[in-house]
């Protein structure tokens, strides 16, 4: 498999929100506009690809038994790393995410891609893996953040599009989240099936 | 490369190595940020000052800190900014408000809010001059700070955010009693004093359940004022006098307060 299909495999076949359903609590809590959501999808594409690449530097060195808890260490540095330079670079972006970037952490298509992909391959071949999941998270959280901006408060990335009363509310909130979600998720099975 | 065996001692050294690279890189980094991080909150702080006292950002202004409790001051030669906090929808709301001496609000700015965005996030801009429930320029001894409907105060609440208009009424309320009474003993005695002294009716009892979660929080320190105030409204006709009395008597003391302030701010 060569680096332009790991690259395209990560956006389209296996999009971590869209098909692998990894990442929800992030992709549910922070989409309430586009930018939030495209902000915690960088964050977590830059964290995505440093692990992996140094995940696959050290995959040799690191004995089995011990290997979750090494990953866990490298992961939770990197992402106080992020943290810092988020918060010295990009303090407003940082404030709305505010709680989102710790629990970045936790964030399972990090861990998951680290056992399934950078624990067994190339230190290159693993980068290009970060980039493409990263970016099919992005964009996911960029489309369903878009949705619910724009059915909520008539905005798109902060852009008015709507007159002031329109909107409802509901989608910028917890259950439009998951209403978004579903019907995204339901769109693109179909998409799928109709292949 | 073949992969390290699993043995207890290849375990312990490799996860002490990474964990000790960890740890330094993030010192290194931390290092490097710290100071600019630091930077960047001071420069906001001091910009919220200024806009928050209607004092042009191009203007020098010294600013005198001081911390009692919970609230912070920011004393200049304009007026005071107060730092306040209060629990909010979705977490903490912690505002600046800036005063004139004699306790007219100049303006305000939020500094940390976890409100939701679309209801409770206006508040940055609903209680704004051209807002809907404009605050500037009112003074919180003849105003009421405190939602028109439920808390009988004179502001208009955020559509559909009632709690956070509450929590944010509820700390230009504090802080305008810690700055001018002194009176920085816990929120909640705050709050229920002012409530007293600036209503002309006497204060219902309320009965919504978040305020009664907020008297049950309501710390034992609560001073014997706070009795003698309950006391007070239930004494049906003459609480409307004790009140009115009360009123001169804290005007009076309003005022002192304020020229005592300006004094030292003089000096």
């Amino acid at each position: 498999m060569n680096n332009f299909k790991i690259l395209l495999n990560g956006i389209i076949k296996e999009n971590p929100t869209l098909v692998l359903m990894l990442g929800m609590c992030p992709t549910l809590a922070t989409t309430s506009n586009a930018i939030n959501g495209m902000s915690m999808g960088i964050a977590t594409m830059f964290v995505l690809v440093m692990s992996n690449f140094i995940i696959s530097l050290i995959k040799n060195l690191v004995p089995d038994m011990v290997r979750i808890p090494c990953y866990i260490v490298v992961i939770a540095t990197l992402v106080t790393i992020l943290q810092m330079l988020m918060q010295a670079y990009v303090p407003d972006i940082y404030n709305t995410l505010g709680l989102f970037i710790p629990l970045i952490v936790v964030n399972c298509i990090i861990l998951g891609r680290a056992e399934a992909f950078a624990a067994k391959n190339n230190p290159i071949a693993s980068i290009f893996d970060g980039v493409g999941i990263g970016l099919g998270f992005t964009l996911a959280l960029t489309l369903i953040g878009a949705i619910r901006e724009f059915l909520g408060t008539g905005h798109l990335f902060g852009i008015k599009l709507q007159g002031e009363d329109y909107g409802m509310l509901m989608f910028v909130l917890a259950p439009g989240a998951f209403l978004t979600l579903g019907y995204v998720i339901a769109i693109v099975n179909k998409l799928k099936k109709e292949e | 490369m073949k992969k390290l065996k699993s043995s207890l001692i290849n375990m312990v050294v490799v996860l002490t190595t990474i964990s000790v690279i960890a740890g330094a890189a993030l010192a290194a980094i931390n290092k490097y940020t710290e100071k600019k991080i630091s930077e960047i909150k001071s420069e906001k702080l001091a910009q919220s000052i200024k806009e928050v006292l209607n004092v042009p950002a191009s203007e020098q202004l010294t600013v005198e800190d001081e911390t009692v409790n919970d609230f912070i001051f920011h004393k200049t030669e304009k007026g005071t900014a107060v730092e306040s906090t209060q629990n909010g929808f979705g977490g903490k709301l912690k505002i600046l408000v800036g005063f004139d001496k004699e306790g007219n609000i100049l303006g305000y700015s939020i500094l940390e809010t976890q409100e939701t965005p679309g209801l409770g996030a206006k508040a940055s801009e609903w209680f704004q001059k051209d807002g809907k429930g404009c605050i500037i320029g009112k003074n919180p001894y003849t105003t009421r700070m405190g939602v028109k409907k439920g808390d009988e105060g004179d502001i208009d609440a955020i559509t559909a955010s009632t709690i956070t208009s509450r929590a944010f009424l509820n700390a230009v309320q504090a802080a305008y009693q810690a700055l001018f009474h002194g009176n920085t003993d816990g929120v909640t005695s705050a709050t229920q004093e002012a409530n007293v002294e600036s209503c002309e009716t006497v204060k219902p009892e309320e009965t919504t359940s978040d305020t009664i979660v907020s008297k049950k929080a309501e710390s034992s320190k609560a001073s014997n004022k706070t009795k003698e105030d309950k006391k007070a409204s239930t004494d049906g006709n003459t609480a409307a006098t004790n009140v009115s009395a009360e009123q001169t008597e804290d005007k009076n003391a309003a005022t002192t307060d304020a020229t005592t302030a300006a004094t030292a701010q003089e000096q």
